[in-house]
């Protein structure tokens, strides 16, 4: 790296970072029409599979996500599903849901001209941590509901903070090319707080934004401690289960955020032995 | 490996394994505490009385106050309401018991350690981290308090999501519109009532007739008249065929009737298991019965004679006061103290809405066991302060020998049944004459009239040459 990151911090792109934080002037992206209208039905006392299907429809990419990802081997259809109210039927409401969320997240936010790459591997950790989240629940008899939008969406803030650098980047015309360190130093400073403001504006619940935001600070999560420590705990399953770092399951296993959960080994190694259907699992969501 | 030695290891930190460490600790001895968690109080503080007290006590101030001005509440309280601001001070409540009973060892000099603790020989117990590091200490007497834990049936698929247990429907996020409750014991009724009194549509199932089958049965059907009034249904005489998630939004439960419930979330409460398996005790030479509990005598003492087990491990009453008891009797005779007689009343207070409690024995087993007995009744709606308060099905129901002049059992249903059994039980073991509750001046307006106004009952029903009206 030619720029050290914090030395570019202090420089004029730091500046303008600094001035979009303060003021809180980020360039938020916004949940599909469609989405906040299925999140809400689905939310509502009377969820109504035909509604359901009507809302899909009228979202062509998103009616094509959800039959993409029903015929997807996660959920192992017996026969193919070719229409939205068979795999509403097959899926659950609960998991068009999930779909519909992922679906408008990966299109909105994981989306930086440039950085293709980088995020694409952000979005396929984001999938495997959703699954891996529920099963730290599970594995913690926690209700496993809500689980995996948090690991879901644990990093949807560093896309947002990508994305301020690179405008920060032209804003102060530097020379230098934009290289991977820096952008990963980026995301990793700014990615929770900006996680927790943008699920903050989406109006997800409280403990889900501040499991998102604080998933690797859990100390600083108030009353919701627990949740972003499975979060953050569902991460690093992520990060070891697709091989991103150099965490192995003996590593892993001492790490403190398992012993804070309280995990025992026999529990732990269950989590370690179904990484392979993990990684099915989130296939789908890719 | 270096062991340290103790005079007593406590296994479990919940009530029991808290007062035996404690009462060991008073008695000059050094202790150690071992538990699965850094938090003090066990399952009872985290997972179960506590939490489900707290919400309990948020049902049923939104339950009394929907009786007493149902305008308030003409479109219900479900949809979307979340569980967990329903307990919103359940961390500050758990916290303060917690920092309380923490405070308590440091305060005696209890030695803590935090990890899974099993026998690896007679007098030695080797405890292994979360973090996976491990130490040995040896112990000249051991008390094993491990608790117990949900006992999944085989032919039910809890899965935390839509199928739950008592540890899970704690973090229930919304509350569901329908909730299907399987077994009609302690904890599937409290569960049962808090979610129907906070009007979800709840179904209980069970194979048995009647639920709560060791309360007396006048307070059973109060129970039930005041569940059915909520909305909730009892199908007793059930077996359950088949359970699944039907992927869409239901949990469809197929009984042996034919009848099919589909319900938004699922209940699952059928009695509880020894947390026993993990400790090696055969090792340590202590018996474990069939029923996968720890086999002990009056004093707590397993077949290893310096061995103990208190609370939830070895069995009912499974009750956090008598788990307490118990931890305090064990160490006091583990270390050759003097133990007191055991109490001769033990009160059973259930969390149910209405609530409910019972204290000596029932009319059947007064009948059974001095050939007849006299019985005195108060409805709550003949109290001033029932009908102030809107329990009118609540009452109080007063057992007395033969002569009508011994209180034998109390049993009570209705709004402060739990604190009201209390009086009864001193009167029990005090041994005091009915005529105390009819010549005492009780407050007015208090449910605790109700004890005069039975008393009286019982004085009017007395055979003719013991008669006195107060
Ligand atoms: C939902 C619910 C509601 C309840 N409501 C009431 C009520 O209203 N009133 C009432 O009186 N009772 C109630 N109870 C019952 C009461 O909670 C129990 O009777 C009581 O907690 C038993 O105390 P204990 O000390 O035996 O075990 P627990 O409280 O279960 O504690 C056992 C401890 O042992 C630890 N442990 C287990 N295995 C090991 C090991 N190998 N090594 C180290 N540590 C270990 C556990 O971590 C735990 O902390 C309720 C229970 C539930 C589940």
């Amino acid at each position: 790296m030619s720029l050290n990151f914090d030395a570019l911090l202090a420089g004029p792109v730091g500046l303008t970072i600094q001035a979009h934080t303060q003021s809180n002037d980020l360039d938020l992206p916004v949940l599909s029409g469609s989405v906040t209208e299925i999140l809400a039905l689905c939310n509502g006392a009377e969820c109504d599979a035909r509604e359901l299907g009507k809302k899909l429809e009228r979202d062509q990419s998103l009616a094509g996500h959800v039959l993409h990802v029903s015929n997807s081997a996660a959920y192992a259809p017996n026969e193919p599903i070719v229409s939205l109210s068979q795999a509403t039927a097959r899926l659950g409401f609960s998991t068009i849901c999930e779909i519909a969320i992922a679906v408008s997240v990966k299109g909105k936010v994981f989306d930086v001209p440039g950085f293709d790459s980088t995020l694409s591997a952000l979005w396929t950790h984001a999938a495997v941590s959703g699954f891996y989240a529920k099963e730290v629940a599970r594995t913690l008899r926690k209700n496993v509901e809500g689980a995996f939008l948090c690991g879901l969406l644990h990093g949807v803030g560093k896309p947002v903070a990508l994305q301020l650098l690179v405008d920060a980047w032209s804003e102060a015309d530097v020379d230098e090319h934009l290289d991977d360190e820096i952008a990963e130093a980026m995301m990793n400073q700014f990615g929770g707080t900006f996680g927790g403001v943008l699920l903050g504006k989406w109006d997800f619940a409280p403990w889900i934004q501040a499991a998102v935001e604080f998933c690797h600070d859990a100390d600083s999560a108030g009353p919701f401690r627990e949740q972003a420590m499975m979060t953050g705990l569902a991460s690093h399953l992520a990060s070891w289960a697709l091989g991103n770092s150099d965490e192995t399951a003996e590593s892993l296993s001492e790490m403190k955020i398992v012993a804070d959960l309280e995990i025992y080994e026999k529990d732990f190694e269950s989590l370690l032995a179904i990484k392979d259907s993990v990684l099915e699992t989130a296939r789908a969501f890719q | 490996m270096s062991s340290e030695e103790f005079e007593l290891i406590v296994i479990g930190g919940g009530p029991a394994g808290h007062k035996a460490a404690i009462q060991g600790a008073k008695a000059g001895k050094r202790v150690l505490l071992v538990d699965l968690q850094q938090a003090v109080g066990g399952e009872c503080v985290h997972r179960g009385t506590i939490p489900s007290k707290t919400l309990r006590e948020t049902a049923l101030g939104l339950w009394g106050t929907s009786r007493l001005a149902p305008k308030l509440f003409e479109s219900g309280i479900t949809g979307g309401v979340k569980v967990e601001s329903l307990m919103r001070n359940l961390d500050a409540v758990r916290d303060a018991h917690a920092d309380f009973m923490s405070e308590q060892l440091s305060r005696n000099g209890i030695e803590r350690w935090r990890g899974r603790a099993r026998f690896s020989g007679e007098h030695e117990v080797t405890v292994r981290g979360p973090d996976r590091g491990e130490r040995t200490a040896t112990g000249e007497r051991i008390l094993i308090a491990t608790g117990s834990r949900p006992r999944l049936p085989d032919n039910i698929p809890v899965d935390h999501e839509h199928i739950l247990d008592s540890d899970s429907i704690l973090s229930l996020i919304y509350l569901p519109s329908s909730l299907t409750v399987v077994g009609s014991g302690v904890i599937a009724c409290e569960f049962a009532t808090i979610f129907a009194a906070l009007g979800v549509d709840v179904t209980i199932v069970d194979k048995y007739e009647r639920p709560l089958a060791f309360m007396d049965p006048e307070l059973i059907d109060c129970f039930l008249k005041s569940f059915e009034s909520m909305g909730g249904t009892f199908l007793p005489n059930r077996t359950i065929e088949k359970v699944e998630w039907d992927g869409l939004t239901a949990v469809v439960t197929s009984l042996d009737t034919g009848e099919v419930i589909r319900s938004e979330k699922m209940f699952v409460a059928q009695g509880r298991i020894a947390c026993v398996g993990d400790l090696n005790l055969e090792v340590a030479g202590v018996e474990v019965s069939n029923r996968g509990t720890v086999v002990v005598d009056e004093f707590c003492q397993s077949s290893a004679p310096h061995i103990y087990a208190a609370g939830d491990a070895i069995g009912p009453p499974a009750l956090a006061a008598a788990s307490m008891e118990q931890g305090r009797r064990a160490a006091l005779h583990a270390f050759g103290l003097p133990v007191p007689e055991e109490a001769g009343t033990l009160p059973v207070g259930i969390y149910t809405i209405p609530e409910m409690a019972s204290v000596g024995i029932t009319e059947e087993q007064a009948i059974a066991e001095h050939g007849s007995a006299v019985v005195g009744r108060s409805k709550f709606e003949e109290l001033a302060r029932g009908q102030i308060c809107g329990d009118t099905e609540g009452m109080l129901k007063l057992v007395a020998d033969p002569s009508g002049t011994q209180l034998l059992g109390a049993h009570i249903v209705g709004q402060g049944a739990t604190e009201l059994i209390h009086i009864a039980q001193m009167a029990i073991q005090a041994k005091t004459s009915i005529d105390v509750f009819v010549d005492s001046i009780f407050n007015f307006p208090t449910m605790a009239e109700g004890f005069r106004v039975a008393a009286i009952k019982i004085v009017q029903a007395r055979p003719a040459e013991l008669r006195k009206v107060g």
